[in-house]
Formats: structure tokens, C-alpha cells, sequence
């Protein structure tokens, strides 16, 4: 039995498949959107707890946690990562709730066309008028990822909104 | 339906931006999703964008309401009177459709009497027929009868809620009754529930029920005020010369007739006329009719006084309470 040329060829074989799965994800990044809710609960010891639980059924006005992770699945470093969040309908953001590890967040307020920091961010209204634009007129969130994220790494970057 | 492709959601923003500004919440079982998409590259090389998984959850119901008194003053009643009604305004102001049980409570501290629940029934429900109460007839107001017909309001809706009673007798004006209609959600385990709670599966297509700010019941207070209109006429009598009380008054007499008309309690009296015929034992002497200082011709003309088939008749139309009048006319006896 030639030991080392089953070896090659087993290699050969996990590279393949790795190439056909990678492909199937369609690229060396997985994402992963989760929304969830806080809930204050009293644990066995009788203190006051508040944890995270995926959000089946929110009431208006409840506030939903989104969080998406994003998972370099590939060999090599992933760079320029830009996550592009719409606010869904219904929802409005939470002011200054955007977050994420080591990124720049910049939104839009007019349906993604352009994007901005918050104080620099306004809406023009239908008669030409320009005013600051209010966290509840944000419809999209952009989260560009500084530098490049190795293979094998995960960051997450979150938001609140509310429903409206 | 609401998982739009990433091009088209201003469209949908837009749209959505005066819709919510109507609504009070996002409807009941609604589907809210989120979804993201990322660009990234790869040595520099743009790899083609990325979607990820869709997070969703339904959107529960909430149950509120409001309830306020229409009146905007204590409606007036007499003393006795029947199906004299106070108005609500009922809204649901949840965002999903709810039934509502109402009940009245006569029994009300700081006021001055206990009003009757009506005589045609209790409480009713605008119908829409025509505007305002009606407690008969063919655009009658729908009686409400609990576990038959409760108010069931779809989001943001509002119906006019009527509480009919009647009114004791021997009130003095300006006697007040209160009575409080109680406007709760009919869900089980809803009234009185502090806000916040959640009632599993009894929301609106099977979502959860969250109980509002309302704690999903409403108390408000009505008011009646007894301010029945009354007008009394009194008559005196004075002689030239002057015996006594006019009662021995000798043929020639003449005598000086004052009709004081008071009236009294609130509103105004329709069409008010003062008649007052002569004995045959009197004769009127002619022109001598005044309302006040004004003097008034007998014949039936366009001022208000007339002395015609030996009968005064005065005009007073229709006065608002509180108000007196002075009628004042001669005679001389036989």
C-alpha cells in the first residue's frame, strides 16, 4: 500500500469539497442576522436578571436587538467588509444604538443613496427644506469593517430598533 | 410579503411613512423580518455581495383604550324626566381588534343624586343611523347587552357610547348626578392587568396579548345637572280707590291687574303665551295693556299683546330661564 499517495489523494479530496462548499455559500463570509429581546427575569437566588431571548412576538413600542455576525469561512483574509443593515419596515432605530467592534458606522436616510455620520446626516423635505435627520428617519445602517478580518475570525456588529 | 428586495425599499418607506403616522401601532400578527448584506473583498479582489439570514418575528397585540365624556357640560334633566343620555367615546387605541365590555355605576360620591338607569335601557350604542341619541324609534340606538353585543373595535377605531337615564322626582335645580361608565377589554385576564402583561395566545390571530398603559380598562364620569325649566304666573290685583284687598270693591271700581310670569331652572321656554279671559262681571278698559312699561294695542297686530274676545293674550316667545315678565292690563267693575 502507498501510504503517502492515499494521503495526497484524500487531501485532494477535502480540498475539493471545501471548494465546492465555499462556493455554495457563495463566498468566504458567512452572515448571520439574530433578533432578539431583553427579559426581566428573577433567577433561583431571587435576583433580578435581564436576559437575552430570540424575539418570536414583540408588542409596539418593544425594543429589538439585532445583532449580525459575519465569520471569514475562507483561507484567506477578508477585506473591505462593508455590512449594510435596512431598518425594516415598521421598525424605527434606536438613537445611538449601532455598535461594532473595531468598525466605522456611518447611516442613511434616504434609502441608502447616501450615507453619513449622524450630525451630518439630513432629509429634505418634499418642499426643498433641509433639516437634521432624526434617528427615526434612518432607513438604512452601514458598518465598514477597518482593516481586514482574518480567516477563521467573527466579529458582530448590532443595532436596537423599536417597534413602531 | 414585507421581505423586499434591497431596490425597492424606498418604495416601501415611503409608503409606510404616513400610514404610521395614522396608525397607532403596527398591526397585530404582522411579520416584521431583517436581513443583511455585506461586500467584502478578497486580496483586493471585490467578491460579489453577500445576504444573510432572515431574523423575523409577529408583531403581538396590545390592548388600550381611551374613554372620554362628550358632553363638555353636565347635561341638563328634569325633575322627573326619562331617557336623558350622556356621551362617551370609546377608541381602541391597541392595534389589534378588541372587544369591550362596558357597565354604568349610579352609585357615585359627590354629587347630589343617584341618577336611574333609563327607562328604554341603559346603555346604548351609536348605531350611525343618525347623529346623536336616540332612545326609540326607527333610527333607534342599538341597546347594548353585555355578552351579546360588545363594542368590537378594530384598530384606532371609536364609537360613541350613550348612558341613558332617568331622573328622580323632587330635585332641586341645580342638584347634580354623576354616573361613571367602565370601558374594559374583553380578553380574558386583561382588565385591571398591570401593564406590561403578557397573555399568551390571546391576541389577534393568535398572537400574544400585551396589556397597555391603559391597564386595558377605562373609568370616566358624566354629569347630569336637574335644571328643569318651570314658569310660575302669579296674579294680583289692585284697586282705584283702594278698598281692602280689592274684595269689597264696589261697581266702578277700577281694578289694576299684575301677572308677574317667572321663570326659572335653565334653558328656554318655547313659545310662551299668557291668556288670561274676563269675567263678565269685568270690563277691560280699553289701550290699557303693558308688557313692562310698554304699552301694547288691543288689536291682534304685530306687537305681542292683544285683548280680543274679552280675552288678554301676551306673547312672549321664547325666553331663556332665568327671566321674569310683567304683564299689567285695567278693568272696572260692573
Amino acid at each position: 500500500m502507498n501510504y503517502s499517495r492515499m494521503t495526497s489523494l484524500l487531501a485532494s479530496a477535502l480540498l475539493l469539497s471545501t471548494l465546492s462548499l465555499s462556493a455554495f455559500a457563495a463566498g468566504s463570509i458567512e452572515l448571520k442576522s439574530i433578533a432578539e429581546v431583553e427579559k426581566n427575569t428573577t433567577n433561583k437566588d431571587g435576583k433580578k436578571e435581564t436576559k437575552r431571548i430570540i424575539a418570536k412576538k414583540v408588542p409596539p413600542d418593544g425594543i429589538v436587538i439585532y445583532t449580525t455576525s459575519f465569520k471569514n469561512v475562507g483561507n484567506k483574509p477578508a477585506g473591505n467588509i462593508v455590512i449594510n443593515n435596512p431598518i425594516a419596515e415598521h421598525t424605527e432605530y434606536v438613537a445611538d444604538s449601532a455598535m461594532g467592534y473595531n468598525t466605522d458606522i456611518t447611516f442613511s436616510a434616504d434609502a441608502g443613496k447616501n450615507f453619513a455620520s449622524p450630525e451630518k446626516l439630513t432629509v429634505t423635505s418634499a418642499d426643498g427644506k433641509v433639516r437634521p435627520a432624526l434617528a427615526s428617519d434612518y432607513t438604512h445602517i452601514k458598518w465598514t469593517y477597518k482593516g481586514e478580518l482574518a480567516e477563521g475570525k467573527t466579529s458582530e456588529v448590532s443595532f436596537k430598533a423599536k417597534v413602531k | 410579503m414585507f421581505k423586499l428586495p434591497f431596490f425597492t425599499l424606498s418604495l416601501a418607506l415611503f409608503a409606510l411613512c404616513c400610514q404610521s403616522a395614522l396608525a397607532t401601532g403596527t398591526a397585530a400578527g404582522l411579520v416584521i423580518t431583517n436581513s443583511v448584506v455585506a461586500s467584502y473583498s478578497i486580496g483586493a479582489v471585490a467578491q460579489p455581495d453577500i445576504t444573510s439570514n432572515t431574523a423575523s418575528f409577529t408583531v403581538d397585540e396590545l390592548i388600550d383604550l381611551t374613554l372620554t365624556w362628550q358632553d363638555g357640560a353636565p347635561v341638563n334633566v328634569n325633575s322627573p324626566d326619562i331617557n336623558d343620555a350622556l356621551t362617551f367615546l370609546l377608541t381602541n387605541t391597541g392595534n389589534g381588534q378588541e372587544k369591550f365590555n362596558l357597565t354604568r355605576n349610579n352609585a357615585m360620591l359627590g354629587d347630589n343624586y343617584n341618577p336611574l338607569n333609563g327607562t328604554a335601557g341603559s346603555i346604548f350604542i351609536e348605531n350611525g343611523l343618525q347623529a346623536g341619541f336616540q332612545s326609540s324609534g326607527f333610527n333607534a340606538d342599538t341597546l347594548y347587552i353585555s355578552g351579546v353585543n360588545e363594542p368590537n373595535l378594530v384598530a384606532d377605531a371609536s364609537v360613541r357610547i350613550y348612558v341613558n337615564s332617568d331622573t328622580p322626582n323632587s330635585l332641586t335645580n341645580g342638584n347634580v348626578g354623576d354616573v361613571q361608565l367602565h370601558a374594559a377589554s374583553a380578553t380574558t385576564g386583561a382588565a385591571g392587568a398591570t401593564s406590561g402583561t403578557t397573555l399568551a395566545g390571546l391576541g389577534t390571530s393568535g398572537t400574544d396579548a400585551v396589556v397597555g398603559n391603559s391597564s386595558a380598562q377605562v373609568d370616566r364620569v358624566g354629569r347630569y345637572i336637574a335644571s328643569g325649566l318651570s314658569v310660575q304666573v302669579s296674579k294680583t290685583a289692585s284697586c282705584t280707590p283702594a278698598p281692602a284687598n280689592c274684595s269689597k270693591a264696589a261697581a266702578g271700581t277700577i281694578i289694576t291687574y299684575t301677572l308677574q310670569v317667572a321663570l326659572a331652572g335653565a334653558g328656554a321656554a318655547s313659545n310662551l303665551i299668557i291668556t288670561d279671559p274676563l269675567p263678565a262681571e269685568l270690563t277691560y278698559i280699553a289701550n290699557s295693556l303693558k308688557v313692562g312699561s310698554v304699552s301694547k294695542t288691543d288689536a291682534a297686530d304685530a306687537d305681542n299683546g292683544q285683548f280680543v274676545s274679552n280675552t288678554m293674550t301676551v306673547d312672549l316667545g321664547s325666553p331663556i330661564a332665568p327671566n321674569t315678565f310683567s304683564i299689567t292690563f285695567n278693568a272696572k267693575i260692573n
